[in-house]
């Protein structure tokens, strides 16, 4: 993995308006799939955020995620429900723990995959957490295992999916390749 | 008449900004709605009016999710025991918690999918921000015909590549909008504002 942010601000705007976008898609994506749970997502839509890590500064991955939220509310007609109340802190606990872990750690000491199951554990155990309060009361507590271990399970598929995808993409070396172009 | 017609009719007959309103006014009315047999009555309205905008509707996952709330707060017992059979025992206040918030967490489901639409413009710069992200979200969509399973990865990237590149950055919002004129319906719209405050007041009264 490696540091690319893009310098120029029409620059990180743009990016992160089309990472918004490829979220929105991959969320209708996902949205077409047959899911065995109703809460079971593999997320799809957090590829743009995850790869947003290391493209976007924070005050631009922080709009991408809140565009993400309100965009597939919109999009699904979820806007005034619990379930974005749902998915805007289990995306926000997921953006904040990778950006967090990758400035922590650094863009060498970690990767796509580790980015990815931290991300994915954040966003279950959060959405755990405010199923307590709001739908499932003290029952909540013999779900988070199995919360925990679907978070493991998707993160890793996520991550391979995205390790896959980073070494592969012409995509993604463009737009780094743009940035070591402009600094 | 199937449901791209109703959505297509649903969304010529209402303006965007007056129908999010009144789904946001009408949400806040169903959280204070006290008892269980008003936010059933508002879960079957908020139904039929989702069904009506076109939008996907699927009772079978509907029940799913009630059942699941439901059932997970049978797990920790409050109240009368109502039924034991077998394993399982009902108590009468876990039940009519999990019936409640089943029903206001689908409700709120119905009343988002019947008031809100992508043609929704949010203001200020996050609203432009984010009216560009919708339109870089068209243009993908035009593009997805062109992926095909055997060349996923490539044929993804190749749209990719073709989409951020022809972002130009100068995209401006579409003057004069014609999604946020007045349409026929609106004026209905304060009525059932109206009529959901009402309901909520007498209901608070009567209790």
């Amino acid at each position: 993995m490696t540091s690319s942010m893009p310098r120029s601000a029409s620059e990180k705007r743009r990016l992160a308006a089309f990472l918004a976008a490829l979220a929105f898609f991959l969320s209708a994506v996902e949205y077409m799939l047959p899911r065995p749970v109703p809460f079971m997502r593999v997320g799809l839509a957090n590829l743009p955020i995850l790869f947003a890590v290391e493209l976007l500064p924070w005050g631009w991955y922080l709009a991408l995620a809140l565009v993400k939220v309100a965009g597939m509310s919109l999009l699904t007609g979820s806007l005034f429900s619990y379930v974005a109340v749902f998915s805007l802190a289990g995306t926000m606990a997921s953006a904040l723990v990778m950006r967090g872990l990758y400035a922590l750690a650094g863009p060498k000491a970690i990767s796509w995959v580790g980015l990815c199951v931290a991300g994915a554990v954040a966003s279950n155990l959060t959405q755990a957490l405010l199923a307590r309060v709001i739908v499932f009361g003290e029952s909540a507590r013999y779900m988070i295992p199995a919360f925990l271990g679907l978070g493991l399970v998707s993160g890793l598929v996520l991550g391979v999916f995205a390790e896959l995808f980073s070494a592969r993409s012409a995509w993604l070396a463009g737009v780094r390749g743009r940035r070591d172009g402009q600094a | 008449m199937g449901r791209l017609e109703r959505r297509e009719r649903w969304e010529a007959a209402f303006s965007p900004v007056p129908l999010a309103l009144s789904g946001a006014f009408l949400s806040l009315c169903l959280l204070f709605m006290p008892g269980l047999a008003g936010r059933a009555a508002f879960f079957a309205a908020a139904s039929f009016a989702a069904w009506l905008s076109g939008r996907k509707v699927s009772p079978l996952a509907a029940l799913v999710v009630i059942a699941g709330i439901v059932g997970a707060n049978l797990l920790v017992p409050v109240g009368r025991l109502i039924l034991a059979w077998g394993p399982l025992r009902i108590h009468q206040e876990s039940l009519y918690q999990g019936l409640e918030k089943a029903l206001t967490f689908e409700a709120l489901v119905m009343v988002s999918k019947a008031s809100l639409g992508p043609s929704l413009r949010l203001p200020g710069r996050f609203g432009s921000f984010f009216a560009e992200a919708l339109r870089c979200y068209d243009r993908i969509l035009e593009r997805k015909a062109t992926v095909r399973a055997a060349t996923f990865f490539k044929d993804i990237d190749d749209a990719l590549v073709s989409v951020y590149d022809g972002m130009d950055g100068t995209d401006a919002a579409p003057s004069g909008d014609p999604g946020n004129r007045g349409r026929p319906g609106d004026r209905f719209l304060p009525f059932a504002a109206l009529a959901a405050g009402l309901a909520v007041a007498l209901a608070v009264i009567a209790r």
